[in-house]
C-alpha cells in the first residue's frame, strides 16, 4: 500500500471527521490541522501532505496561496461553495458533495450520506443505555419538534432515550455520548429515529430506523401514521427483522470506508 | 439511628424548608439523630434542632447518608464511611444542566452503590425509564417514610 500523508482541516464537520477516521482505519497517515494554531505554509512545509481535505466553508485564500507553492499536494473540497470555481486552477482538485447541489456547475463527485462504520461500529448491549426508541443527534441534525411532541405524548408506552450534542429540553434527553458509547447505545435499542443523515449508519449497524424524508434505505412515514408505525415495528419482530435485512443490503458498499477508497481512486491512487 | 443529609446550603427554598421540618421532627420525636452536612453557610428557613456540619465531615460519617442533588450525590458515592447511601431526587435536575456527558450523570443515577428516592409516582416512572428504578417514593421528605428506611 502506498504510504500517503493526508491532512484534514479540523472543523468538527460531520463528513470530514468520519472521513479522517476512515483513512486512519485504512492505514494512512492522517493529521487533523487547526489553522489557528499552525499557519498554512508552516503546515505544508512540515507535513508536505499528499492530500489536503477540507470543507468548502473552511477554504480560504491562505490555503489557495499555499497550494500554489506546494503543487504536489492534491486538494479535496467537501461541499464547495459556488464561488470556489477558481479552484479548478489549483493543483488536482476534487470536489465532493454530500447531496446534489441545486445549481451543479462544477465537476461533481457526490459522496452521499454514508455509513459511519469507521467511528460507530461493533457496539455491544449495555443495560444502562438500552431503550425501545433511540434518538441520536449530531451537529447537522434538524430536530422535528412535532415528532418529539408525538413521542412525548405517547412516552408512557415506550422507553425513549435521546443522546447527542444538540441539547433538547425534554426529560428523555440524557446527555452526549462518546463514539464508543454511541455504538453501544445503537446496539442496545430496538428502533432508531433519524433527523439527519444517520439512517445509513443505522442500516449498517442493523438497527431498524424511522425517517420522515425519502431515502432508499427505510420506508418513510407521515405524521399521521407515525405512532402506529412505531407500535407495529416495536411489537412485530418479524417485520422489524425483515426491514433490517433489506436496509443492510442497500447499505453495503455505502460506508465511509468505501467513500475514502472512492476519493483515492478519483485522485489516481489506485491499488 | 444515625442519619445525615447532604446539601449545598440550607436557605429559604422549599426543599430546605421541608428538609428542616422533617429533620426537626425526627430529632424531637427521637426517631433518628440527624446531621445536615452543607457546603456553604446560609440562614435556614426555620429554627433547627439538629446538628449542622461542614461537608468534609461526611467522609468519616458512618450512618445513613442522603444526598439531595447531583453534586452532593457524586460526593456521597465516593465517601467511604456511610453504611447506606441514598440520593433523594428533589427534582429532575438533568433537565436544567446546560450541557453534560451522559457518563457523568449515569455514574450517579445508575450507580449500583446508591439507591434512588423520588417524590412522586410520575417521577418514579420517568426515572425508571431514563435511569434506574427508584427504591422508594417519599413525598417532600416525609418523616415517617424516611424513618422507615433509616431504621432498616
Amino acid at each position: 500500500m502506498q504510504k500517503l500523508n493526508i491532512v484534514f482541516k479540523h472543523n468538527n464537520n460531520p463528513i470530514t471527521e468520519p472521513l479522517c477516521a476512515a483513512f486512519t482505519k485504512l492505514g494512512y497517515d492522517t493529521v487533523l490541522w487547526w489553522q489557528d494554531n499552525k499557519p498554512t505554509f508552516d503546515m505544508l512545509h512540515e507535513r508536505k501532505p499528499d492530500i489536503l481535505i477540507c470543507d468548502g466553508a473552511d477554504l480560504n485564500q491562505s490555503i489557495l496561496n499555499g497550494l500554489k507553492k506546494f503543487s504536489d499536494t492534491k486538494l479535496v473540497v467537501i461541499n464547495p461553495r459556488p464561488a470556489d470555481k477558481l479552484l479548478n486552477l489549483v493543483n488536482k482538485s476534487l470536489f465532493c458533495y454530500t447531496k446534489t447541489p441545486k445549481t451543479p456547475s462544477l465537476n461533481l463527485d457526490i459522496i452521499e450520506p454514508s455509513a459511519n462504520i469507521a467511528q460507530i461500529t461493533n457496539g455491544v448491549y449495555d443495560e444502562n443505555l438500552s431503550s425501545d426508541i433511540l434518538i441520536y443527534t449530531n451537529d447537522d441534525s434538524i430536530i422535528d419538534y412535532k415528532i418529539i411532541g408525538l413521542l412525548t405524548q405517547n412516552s408512557s408506552k415506550y422507553k425513549i432515550k435521546v443522546f447527542g450534542h444538540n441539547r433538547m429540553n425534554i426529560p428523555f434527553y440524557l446527555g452526549s455520548l462518546s463514539l464508543k458509547e454511541a455504538s453501544n447505545a445503537i446496539a442496545s435499542t430496538k428502533l432508531a429515529i433519524d433527523f439527519g443523515d444517520n439512517y445509513v449508519t443505522y442500516a449498517a449497524n442493523q438497527v431498524c430506523t424511522i425517517t420522515h424524508f425519502d431515502n432508499k434505505y427505510w420506508p418513510t412515514v407521515t405524521y399521521d401514521n407515525y405512532i402506529d408505525t412505531i407500535d407495529k415495528l416495536l411489537h412485530e419482530d418479524k417485520l422489524r427483522k425483515k426491514m433490517i435485512k433489506q436496509a443492510y443490503k442497500v447499505s453495503s458498499g455505502n460506508s465511509i470506508i468505501d467513500r475514502a477508497n472512492y476519493i483515492l481512486e478519483k485522485l489516481g491512487y489506485t491499488e | 439511628m444515625k442519619a445525615g443529609f447532604v446539601v449545598q446550603r440550607l436557605n429559604g427554598s422549599q426543599q430546605s424548608y421541608k428538609l428542616c421540618q422533617a429533620a426537626n421532627t425526627m430529632v424531637m420525636e427521637d426517631i433518628a439523630d440527624i446531621i445536615v452536612f452543607h457546603d456553604e453557610w446560609d440562614v435556614s428557613p426555620i429554627d433547627t434542632t439538629f446538628m449542622m456540619l461542614q461537608k468534609q465531615h461526611m467522609w468519616s460519617y458512618e450512618g445513613v447518608l442522603v444526598a439531595t442533588d447531583i453534586r452532593s450525590a457524586e460526593q456521597v458515592i465516593k465517601s467511604p464511611g456511610p453504611c447506606k447511601k441514598y440520593f433523594y431526587l428533589w427534582n429532575l435536575e438533568w433537565l436544567y444542566i446546560p450541557e453534560f456527558p451522559n457518563s457523568r450523570l449515569s455514574n450517579v443515577y445508575q450507580n449500583p452503590n446508591i439507591d434512588l428516592i423520588v417524590r412522586s409516582e410520575y417521577h418514579a416512572n420517568l426515572v425508571t425509564k431514563c435511569w434506574k428504578k427508584p427504591t422508594h417514593i417519599i413525598e417532600d421528605f416525609d418523616k415517617n417514610e424516611l424513618a422507615k428506611i433509616f431504621t432498616r
